[in-house]
């Protein structure tokens, strides 16, 4: 039998990096849902009738072809009560600017020895 | 003379390498040696661009049975601080300049972090990959005068 | 009139293995004509279905939940009688109608037929003349597949996780 890669030849040559996010995010999504549901032994018409929708819409949901909104994402996640998608702690960053080596500054400069009073050091204990 | 550091005006601009001479072994050696370091500095300025000059010397030694081995280095790092306000930092004495000993502690202090990271990488693919310059209180640095 | 397809290969991945089918008299598989037809006009949504093949190859295996079955909602009336396995679909789309769709045939988890699809113009499937047609064809394949697989045309591997054919087996539509 002849292997063929039809579909990642394709993708490749016509990648869109946005759409491959959304994908693998509605699928992550609407995979999580089906493990809570198996998990709790309830069938997609039980959380129908918990939602007030129509069992169709959730097996839509379910196939991960789906994209959700956060609304619908956040009523599915107080019915089940269990986070179906989580956001990761703020850092906070602080920015410096940098100097690059200018390298025309690399001419001869005088230096002359210097003179140190080292009797201000006591309050100073370690060194790294 | 005990004037604030500010770090916002101590410009780090130039490192560069005066010396850079490490020796390995050829042959394998009876036992891992542990290393012995000895350290020196020199300070050097130019008032008019408000430049202080910080060297270090470092000489490493290997060590197998308190008998010192061929195996190790010596190293001469140049460090160019540009200090903004260079001014705050000393004064005049018999027409010298005298440099407070907290600024100086401070530029020292951290040229001799740099030098510990350019340590770790020059030997990182050598058999000196795990030696690391020990942390050194303020007055030994201090004493360490060439 | 007798119309033979025969089974092409389109991708394996970890968790599917993806084939599909090639009428007698032609070159490329009804899989790759889907391609070729929504390339240009709806390269979104053909992208959406295609990479959502991808993700489910790698990762999910071809879970149940994944597909929506044709026939819930579609007037079967007209159609032979259900046999053993019906096709099912993959759909892309903001809105009910517009959406893109692919026919396919889920064999089990790890094997699945691609076969053709359209955009879906109306609100319901069977008032769609373009999708309609693409589900005949889907029903049709589906069963003269069912049967091969009965008929030892078609083996499943001693995991169940490949098909063997072959490759010059003929399937009666």
């Amino acid at each position: 039998m002849e292997i063929n890669n039809i579909i990642d030849t394709w993708l490749s040559q016509n990648g869109k990096p946005e759409i491959d996010k959304l994908v693998e995010k509605n699928l992550a999504i609407a995979n999580k849902i089906q493990e809570l549901l198996v998990q709790r032994d309830l069938k997609p018409a039980d959380l129908a009738r918990l939602l007030n929708k129509k069992p169709s819409e959730i097996s839509k949901w379910l196939t991960g072809t789906h994209t959700f909104t956060t609304k619908t994402i956040t009523k599915i996640e107080t019915v089940l009560g269990v986070d179906i998608i989580h956001i990761e702690a703020q850092k906070e960053y602080v920015y410096f600017k940098v100097m690059v080596k200018d390298q025309d500054q690399e001419q001869e400069m005088a230096f002359e020895t210097s003179n140190v009073n080292s009797q201000d050091l006591d309050k100073v204990k370690k060194a790294s | 003379m005990a004037n604030q550091i500010i770090p916002e005006k101590i410009h780090l601009n130039q490192i560069h390498w005066i010396v850079q001479n490490t020796v390995i072994l050829e042959k394998k050696l009876v036992k891992k040696p542990v290393y012995d370091f000895k350290m020196a500095h020199s300070v050097m300025h130019n008032l008019e661009k408000g430049i202080v000059k910080i060297r270090l010397f470092i000489d490493v030694n290997g060590v197998i049975n308190d008998k010192v081995i061929n195996q190790g280095g010596n190293y001469e790092v140049d460090f160019l601080f540009q200090i903004d306000d260079m001014k705050d930092q000393y004064e005049i004495v018999e027409d010298k300049p005298v440099f407070s000993g907290l600024f100086v502690s401070t530029l020292l202090a951290i040229s001799y972090s740099t030098l510990r990271g350019m340590f770790f990488e020059i030997w990182k693919e050598s058999v000196l990959h795990g030696v690391i310059l020990p942390v050194i209180s303020v007055p030994d640095l201090f004493r360490s005068k060439r | 009139m007798n119309t033979f397809v025969h089974i092409k290969h389109i991708q394996t991945y970890d968790k599917v293995s993806y084939y599909s089918v090639v009428f007698g008299n032609e070159t490329i598989s009804l899989f790759e004509k889907f391609f070729a037809t929504h390339e240009e006009s709806n390269n979104d949504k053909l992208y959406h279905i295609i990479k959502w093949l991808e993700v489910i190859g790698k990762k999910y295996g071809a879970q149940a939940h994944l597909f929506r079955p044709e026939g819930k909602t579609a007037d079967t009336s007209a159609l032979p009688p259900a046999t053993s396995k019906n096709p099912s679909y993959v759909e892309n789309g903001k809105k009910k109608p517009n959406t893109l769709r692919l026919y396919c045939l889920r064999a089990n988890e790890h094997v699945v037929f691609l076969f053709d699809g359209d955009i879906k113009t109306t609100q319901k499937a069977q008032d769609c003349p373009n999708v309609k047609h693409h589900f005949k064809l889907a029903n049709q394949i589906t069963k003269a597949i069912d049967e091969a697989f009965k008929q030892g045309e078609i083996l499943w591997n001693d995991t169940h996780t490949n098909i063997k054919f072959q490759p010059t087996i003929r399937i009666q539509i």
